[in-house]
């Protein structure tokens, strides 16, 4: 429940619809939007797995028209969204899908504000800079995790400054996001495994960030619950649908929570160090959450208390002292088991790496520290924490 | 998974970072945060309605935009002059019509709009007046003029009408325009008329005019007669019949002339059938021929150059053209004779379907000869310009010429379906443009004429042939072969007269020369006549006035022909001398 009332609290949601074979639904949504042509933008990947065409199957059944814009990188530049957005008005498109992981999600967010503007991708770096809303925009995803379909969020790659700039506006939150869990069956175990651990930080930072309310709280905790029940299974079986299901649930509640309450230190970490060394997202989370977990415990014990439960580590136990009374869990034993629990996921689905093996020197600590500090992720942590204390954190990783 | 410890890439990604900080470092960090979670004044979830009403802003003042010009447009659709109006090429039914369609034609707009095209037309023939439409509307080759139509009352209006094709909508129309030009047809053929009566009124000064010539030249003729008749009188009554038959023959004579005059004459009214005297026939070769004798009574002062470019076929009554060669160039060659100068003849194909076309032909497409005379003469006055082609009309002194010569170059080039033209300046020079239309190599009208294969078979007598001039020599010795006579040439009158000598028998006909170094012709003639009395002789003279005919028969030769001799008169009067023997 929320403590302070005094506080305004606000909830941005796509519509969405999940299940299986949602996907088939595309055409029939964009026919309701009363448009010309469809510029559908996705990567090759997606495009050999199959999605692409059956979403454009669906499209033309509704007789729409549709152009596939495919340069889409890992990482987007910002040539490709330009590419992308002449390609969008060359053709007189008038709505967007994505189909893909965050990739082509973050492009199309992309080649919609530049083409409504008509100005450069690099304009709009920044938090609300976006003056004229893109087009129409439908999302695919078609992995378990980045809930780029959800977010307000686009990260661009610059290719003149060799930098990654961040687009943070709600008008970039999409209209529909259909979320079909069989497109997940084509991803490999890692990428389940990354790409679930990513979700589950996602659930973690919200459910304990400053600015989270019961609307995100409910959908984070849920979110804890389901991946902690499944990301084993999804690893272990790629083509049980149940498993594929509960991430994708679990990964849009996530989404849900995160693009409202915002994020911790985990993702701040993680950012400084995916950016200075070439590392996946969803691994740098990984190795990061148990310890952010030990160190955030006792600045949001009850909130990591529900976060235990809901992973299935005993919180009380059942005892009662003399006088009848129920025993108060030993929060220190809570958090390690916590932390425990935390660890044993990661190992499960095979996430085991070390910094020192990948090559990373301790001497970069204290740049790493930070640039962690300076993310805005930090600014919703249950604690601001020290420049020492990021240090300490990230020398555990070695 | 890369990683790497390179540090100027550590260097670089860690700028990264910095960058992607940038722009929020400035602000507060609660600031920051509550944009984050949506609480700024720019959070607002996104909205297309903005966006929509100034789109439908545009385009409500683009529909502003273009209903005024619609109405621009209308405004001068139904204000023109011209009936247009908008033809379904697949049912023959308006599609637009204009306000002036309406009342040119006389129908309200509501019955103009379930009419069909052909319903415009006198002869609603639906599908010849459509496909018509359609075929100028592409091509726009047949140029649709004075077509009468017809109003809603039965009125016959005359339109000149324009077509071309567009395509609305996959449809394909004909958009046509009527221009009503009944009313200046009207004052056309009143111009018209007015010109006939003025064509009229020169006719008859033209007759005037010949009638002068003919009485003139009739007047002479018959004082020649009557002169003759008297005198052959006065020596019958002294009994001297040798003189008195001298003047008989000179009052023949003269009644002979009198009787070429009147073929001549004739030449202007006997024009039933003119192409019964013409066959296919090249053009180059008779000008060639022409120009050939040309140069053997046209003084050297005079410089004549031929160029010819085509060998085409016309259909020709040889005769008439050789006629009409002659007069041409001889009355160049008499507006130079005092200064000398230049006769050039051209004679060129040209297409009139393509580039060159000449106006008062343009309507008939088809390949033409062009035959071009010039002369660097003293030129035609423009004020006498329209009447040189009326006969009798001359500049030339008395007795210099007949006034004849144009007007039966004209009346030729009529026969033969040409036209001529003239272009003058005074004393620069003149030139005559004469186009004949070609026949195609096989498009003989019809088979030579049996008359002529039979007058080319008629010679076979042999003939002592005179001339110092080895080209005139040569010439009239093809073209007498040509009509199957044996020809003997002499370039020498001494040669000549040597051969006659020794075997006087061998010849039938001697044609000779009469100004020739050594012996000249009338001597000649009169050695050999001592040799053999009856031998018949055709004396040639150029523009010598040595001899006259007077005396030349009174030497004993039977015939006394001025150059040039052209074929079909030299082959009947050597048929004439040869047969009345």
């Amino acid at each position: 429940m929320d403590s302070n009332i005094g506080e305004l609290r606000k909830f941005v949601a796509p519509e969405f619809l999940i299940g299986v074979d949602a996907l088939k639904t595309v055409g029939g949504y964009v026919s309701n939007f009363g448009i010309n042509r469809v510029l559908v933008v996705t990567d090759n990947g997606v495009i050999s797995a199959g999605w692409v065409d059956k979403v454009v199957e669906s499209l033309t059944s509704y007789g729409l028209k549709s152009v596939v814009f495919s340069d889409v990188t890992p990482n987007p530049k910002d040539y490709e969204v330009m590419a992308g957005a002449a390609l969008f008005l060359k053709e007189s498109c008038d709505l967007i899908v994505a189909v893909g992981g965050g990739s082509p999600m973050d492009c199309a967010k992309g080649i919609g504000i530049v083409s409504t503007n008509e100005a450069d991708i690099l304009e709009f770096e920044g938090v609300d800079k976006v003056t004229i809303p893109g087009p129409p925009l439908i999302c695919i995803p078609t992995t378990a995790g980045t809930a780029a379909d959800i977010s307000q969020f686009a990260i661009i790659g610059d290719t003149k400054r060799k930098v990654k700039i961040a687009i943070i506006s709600k008008s970039m939150v999409p209209d529909l996001a259909i979320i079909d869990p069989m497109t997940t069956i084509t991803m490999s175990p890692k990428l389940t495994a990354e790409t679930g651990i990513d979700a589950l930080v996602h659930a973690f930072e919200a459910y304990v960030s400053n600015a989270s309310s019961t609307i995100t709280d409910i959908n984070a905790i849920k979110a804890i619950e389901l991946i902690n029940n499944n990301i084993q299974g999804a690893y272990n079986s790629p083509d049980n649908i149940e498993y594929r299901y509960q991430m994708m649930l679990a990964s849009l509640l996530a989404g849900l929570a995160f693009s409202n309450a915002s994020l911790g230190i985990v993702h701040s970490m993680a950012h400084s160090l995916g950016g200075s060394f070439d590392l996946a997202h969803g691994e740098c989370n990984a190795i990061l959450l148990e310890h952010a977990v030990d160190y955030n415990f006792k600045y949001a014990a009850k909130k990591y208390c529900d976060i235990a439960n809901a992973m299935g580590v005993k919180v009380t136990n059942n005892d009662y002292n003399l006088d009848g009374d129920e025993v108060l869990p030993n929060l220190d034993i809570v958090r390690q088991n916590l932390v425990d629990r935390v660890r044993e996921l990661r190992k499960g689905v095979g996430i085991n790496t070390k910094l020192s093996q990948m090559g990373i020197k301790k001497e970069s600590i204290s740049q790493l520290a930070n640039f962690a500090l300076s993310d805005p992720c930090v600014l919703t942590n249950p604690v601001m924490p020290t420049q020492e204390d990021v240090e300490k954190i990230y020398a555990k990783l070695f | 998974m890369q990683n790497s410890s390179d540090n100027n890439e550590l260097k670089t990604n860690l700028s990264e970072i910095k960058t992607l900080q940038n722009g929020l470092q400035d602000n507060p960090k609660e600031d920051l945060r509550s944009k984050i979670v949506g609480l700024g004044e720019g959070s607002l979830r996104k909205s297309y309605f903005p966006q929509l009403q100034k789109q439908i802003k545009y385009l409500s003042l683009a529909k502003e935009k273009a209903e005024e010009n619609e109405k621009k447009f209308s405004m001068i659709f139904n204000s023109t002059s011209d009936a247009i109006i908008l033809v379904d090429i697949n049912t023959g039914g308006f599609y637009l019509f204009n306000r002036t369609a309406c009342r040119m034609f006389a129908y309200s707009h509501e019955s103009m709009e379930s009419l069909k095209i052909w319903n415009l037309f006198p002869d609603p023939q639906k599908s010849e007046i459509l496909e018509k439409l359609i075929s100028n509307s592409i091509d726009n080759r047949v140029k649709l003029r004075h077509i009468e139509m017809k109003t809603s009352f039965g009125e016959a209006i005359y339109c000149d009408i324009n077509t071309s094709s567009l395509e609305i909508d996959g449809n394909t129309y004909i958009i046509i325009i009527f221009r009503d030009i009944t009313e200046l047809a009207k004052a056309e053929h009143e111009k018209e008329e007015v010109k006939l009566r003025l064509l009229q009124a020169q006719k008859m000064e033209a007759i005037g005019t010949l009638a002068g010539g003919i009485a003139h030249d009739f007047n002479n003729i018959l004082s020649g007669i009557f002169g003759y008749s008297r005198l052959a009188g006065n020596y019958i009554k002294e009994n001297n019949s040798r003189k008195a038959l001298a003047y008989i023959d000179n009052i023949l004579n003269s009644a002979q002339k009198a009787a070429d005059l009147i073929r001549q004459i004739l030449t202007f009214s006997r024009r039933n059938d003119p192409e019964q005297q013409q066959h296919p026939m090249t053009l180059s070769i008779a000008v060639k021929e022409t120009l050939k004798l040309l140069r053997s009574i046209i003084p050297t002062t005079i410089e004549i150059k031929v160029n010819i470019e085509s060998t085409a076929k016309m259909m020709a009554d040889p005769t008439k053209i050789h006629q009409l060669l002659m007069n041409l160039c001889t009355n160049a060659y008499h507006a130079m004779s005092d200064s000398g100068g230049l006769l050039a003849v051209n004679l060129r194909a040209i297409d009139c379907q393509k580039d060159e076309c000449i106006p008062e032909i343009s309507n008939q497409f088809g390949k033409y000869l062009e035959l071009e005379i010039s002369d660097t003469g003293s030129g035609i006055d423009s004020n006498i310009k329209g009447k040189i082609f009326d006969p009798y009309f001359t500049t030339k002194k008395e007795g210099q010429g007949t006034g004849l010569g144009l007007a039966i170059v004209h009346v030729v080039v009529q026969e033969h379906k040409g036209y001529i033209k003239v272009d003058s300046e005074l004393g620069k020079g003149t030139t005559f443009r004469i186009y004949f239309p070609v026949v195609e190599k096989n498009g003989s009208r019809r088979p030579a004429s049996d008359k002529r294969k039979e007058s080319t078979k008629l010679g076979t007598e042999s003939i002592m042939l005179i001339d110092d001039e080895q080209m005139i020599l040569d010439v009239t010795k093809a073209i007498l072969e040509g009509m199957g006579y044996k020809v003997f040439p002499f370039i020498s009158s001494i040669d000549a007269l040597n051969t006659f000598e020794s075997e006087p028998n061998s010849f039938n006909l001697i044609i000779t020369d009469m100004t020739m170094p050594q012996m000249e012709g009338d001597k000649f003639a009169t050695a050999a006549l001592k040799i053999r009395p009856n031998i018949p002789i055709i004396l040639c003279t150029g523009y010598s006035h040595k001899i006259s005919e007077e005396l030349a028969l009174e030497i004993g030769i039977k015939r006394y022909v001025e150059k040039p001799l052209i074929t079909k008169n030299l082959e009947m009067l050597i048929r004439d001398v040869l047969d009345t023997k």
